[in-house]
């Protein structure tokens, strides 16, 4: 499987320019765009707070200033490697002070300083009356639209820089603020309760190179009622329209439309294969009233089921204890290959696989006993050799109102033509849940996507965006920008 | 003193006759509430400083098991003894976050930039950031989200929810 890995000679490179500054490894055919960080910080504050620190995970930074600004270059060089470009790119950065309490804290904000419209580029694929952000409007254009000094200040006149972030300065230390602290290694790995601020920076950077739009979410409205590069490639697949052919009104409704907001990009539909991990499906086969094609979520430890599994029948676990389909107690009996079905609760994900795997199943479906998306079954496997899977809690509802009528017969498999995280079509999906929940955005992709990807919502602990930053690349290039791999290829012709 | 004690009623009956009293007086008194709210609507004034103020008083008098504060890497937050898990934030705690938040992010629209070649342009502004947010989970751990503009933000200060659960042990 094919993941956007960032080469390892890039990386190495960018650890040697960034922070190593040990030139032992050669440079890339292609540099890449140049971004530079602009520390609008004061005296000893923030990027130049001058309080002594150890080195940590391949930050040699000796102050937590120091440490700070290696973590901002780091990204922005990491991002250099992959995004090519002629016009340099400015981000005006601060680690200042941001709301926090004990138990919640606002870590960044970030985006483009400025957009553009109808900027005379001679190329075709210019939209005009279309919102372009600053980064990506200079590499079309090929000169920098706001040229001249670095601006002096956060968000000052004359605004030349193109990406302004935020960071919160407040975590480290006793300061009342989380429990944990930024952890400023390059390595990816932070103590238990610490945030990588890398994956962070590397995400919201992501933001202000075009990955968000300037609609307000909330009312549907666009600046000067022009729409933007993002929501080009943002469809609505019940109206079959982009976000930027719709009414305030209609941009209102579709941003609650879970499951139906994809992102239609040629490019990232074009890499998702590749990248995305494939459906696991039950596909019921009898009674008649419930066959169909079931897209079921499998856990994160033992195997994935065959892309051609054999059909069997279905049934409901019986441990005689308590929630007697609860599977937290041995088997009563034996399921000789059958999918074994449990409820989910009262005990770990692995127990019951485990009883299910020693009663002789197959497979093992668990449905959910709380309403809403199916979730990722996790724990320590012990090493179970049958694929678990966890099923929404209308689906069980509908598989057990089924066992009591007849037998049900299915196949748990892999999909020819599903992925994890994309609809039929194959258009990632993004994130549009209805009710609002935090972080709903039609600028992230959806959490359902497997594996974890940078431009979820939710930034896992298992993300880990010096070396993998997935898909992003290729919404990038959806929005306009050249990958340094494709002008290699094209330098190589 | 002793001799005055002698002269004067049993002690016994001086107890009954104020223990009589006391319980007459208390049934006058709830026949005399009872009657004069019966006779009265009840009219209760909610709003949102009084549903706080309830919230806290409600949070304090909460005397067993009172949570203890707790020092995780330095900072100090209240665990339930019970659970041994994280207190979540009071109501008044959520929007005195959310409200410094919108007091430091808050700004004006900018006028956009016409150019003579026909480019408009506009500084994005505050309003319109990715705002990133962590929350303790009731295990003390971050989880991290992020919302598109100030308002999202705003809200998910406000709403204190977690993430939706995605990934689960049991």
């Amino acid at each position: 499987m094919r993941r956007y890995r960032l080469r390892e000679r890039t990386r190495q490179t960018v650890l040697c320019l960034g922070v190593l500054a040990i030139l032992t490894f050669p440079l890339p055919a292609h540099a890449g765009v140049t971004i530079s960080i602009n520390n609008v910080d004061a005296d000893k504050v923030g990027f130049n707070d001058q309080t002594p620190v150890a080195p940590v995970g391949g930050n040699i930074g000796q102050t937590l200033g120091a440490q700070r600004l290696n973590v901002f270059q780091f990204a922005a060089d990491l991002w250099s490697s992959i995004l090519d470009g002629g016009v340099d790119i400015v981000v005006q950065a601060t680690f200042q002070p941001l709301p926090c309490s004990p138990t919640t804290a606002v870590l960044g904000a970030t985006g483009p300083v400025r957009v553009f419209a109808n900027f005379p580029a001679s190329t075709s694929i210019i939209k005009s009356d279309t919102w372009y952000h600053a980064a990506l409007a200079n590499q079309i254009m090929g000169f920098d639209l706001t040229e001249g000094q670095f601006d002096a200040g956060l968000l000052a006149v004359p605004f030349n820089d193109d990406i302004v972030a935020f960071f919160n300065g407040g975590l480290d230390g006793d300061t009342g603020c989380l429990s944990g602290n930024w952890y400023y290694g390059l390595d990816n790995t932070p103590l238990k309760g610490d945030i990588a601020l890398l994956n962070v920076v590397m995400h919201e950077f992501a933001h202000g190179l075009g990955l968000t739009s300037t609609i307000d979410e909330v009312s549907g409205q666009t600046p000067l009622n022009l729409p933007d590069r993002y929501s080009v490639f943002v469809l609505d697949t019940t109206t079959g329209k982009h976000f930027h052919e719709m009414s305030n009104a209609e941009r209102v409704d579709s941003h609650v439309s879970h499951d139906r907001i994809v992102w239609d990009g040629p490019a990232t539909t074009a890499a998702a294969p590749a990248i995305l991990d494939s459906q696991i499906e039950l596909r019921l086969e009898s009674p008649p009233s419930v066959v169909g094609r079931y897209a079921v979520v499998a856990a994160s430890f033992g195997p994935a089921p065959a892309l051609d599994a054999q059909r069997t029948s279905i049934e409901l676990v019986n441990d005689r204890v308590g929630d007697t389909s609860d599977a937290c107690e041995p088997l009563a009996t034996n399921f000789r290959g059958k999918i074994a079905f449990a409820n989910r609760g009262n005990c770990p994900f692995v127990l019951k696989v485990a009883y299910a795997e020693a009663a002789g199943a197959s497979a093992l479906l668990v449905a959910n006993t709380r309403a809403g998306a199916a979730i990722i079954m996790e724990g320590a496997d012990a090493g179970s050799q049958i694929p678990a899977v966890s099923l929404t809690q209308t689906q069980g509802d509908m598989l057990r109102s089924a066992l009591q009528r007849a037998d049900v017969r299915a196949a748990l498999q892999l999909s020819a033509d599903r992925l994890v995280g994309a609809d039929r079509n194959g258009f990632v999906q993004l994130y549009a849940p209805d009710p609002v929940e935090p972080g709903s955005s039609f600028a992230h992709i959806d959490p359902s996507a497997t594996p974890n990807l940078l431009m979820e919502p939710f930034l896992g602990a298992d993300l880990d965006a010096a070396h993998d930053v997935d898909l992003t690349p290729f919404l990038l290039k959806d929005l306009g920008w050249t990958l340094v791999e494709d002008a290699e290829a094209e330098e190589a012709e | 003193m002793a001799e005055r004690l002698r002269h004067n009623k049993p002690l016994p009956f001086i107890l009954g006759i104020v223990i009589v009293g006391i319980v007459v007086a208390f049934a006058l008194r709830t026949a005399v509430q009872e009657e004069v709210a019966s006779e009265q609507p009840v009219v209760v004034q909610v709003t949102p400083e009084a549903l706080v103020a309830k919230e806290e008083a409600a949070l304090h008098s909460q005397s067993a098991p009172t949570p203890q504060a707790v020092h995780v890497a330095g900072t100090q937050v209240q665990v339930d003894p019970t659970t041994g898990k994280l207190i979540p934030p009071t109501l008044a705690q959520k929007k005195s976050l959310a409200n410094a938040l919108r007091k430091q992010f808050a700004s004006d629209p900018y006028d956009p930039y016409y150019w003579a070649d026909g480019t408009i342009s506009f500084v994005v502004g505050t309003e319109r950031l990715n705002f990133s947010v962590a929350h303790l989970n009731e295990k003390g751990l971050p989880e991290m989200s992020c919302v598109s503009g100030l308002e999202q933000a705003v809200s998910v200060l406000e709403s204190g929810s977690e993430q939706p659960l995605v990934r689960a042990e049991e």
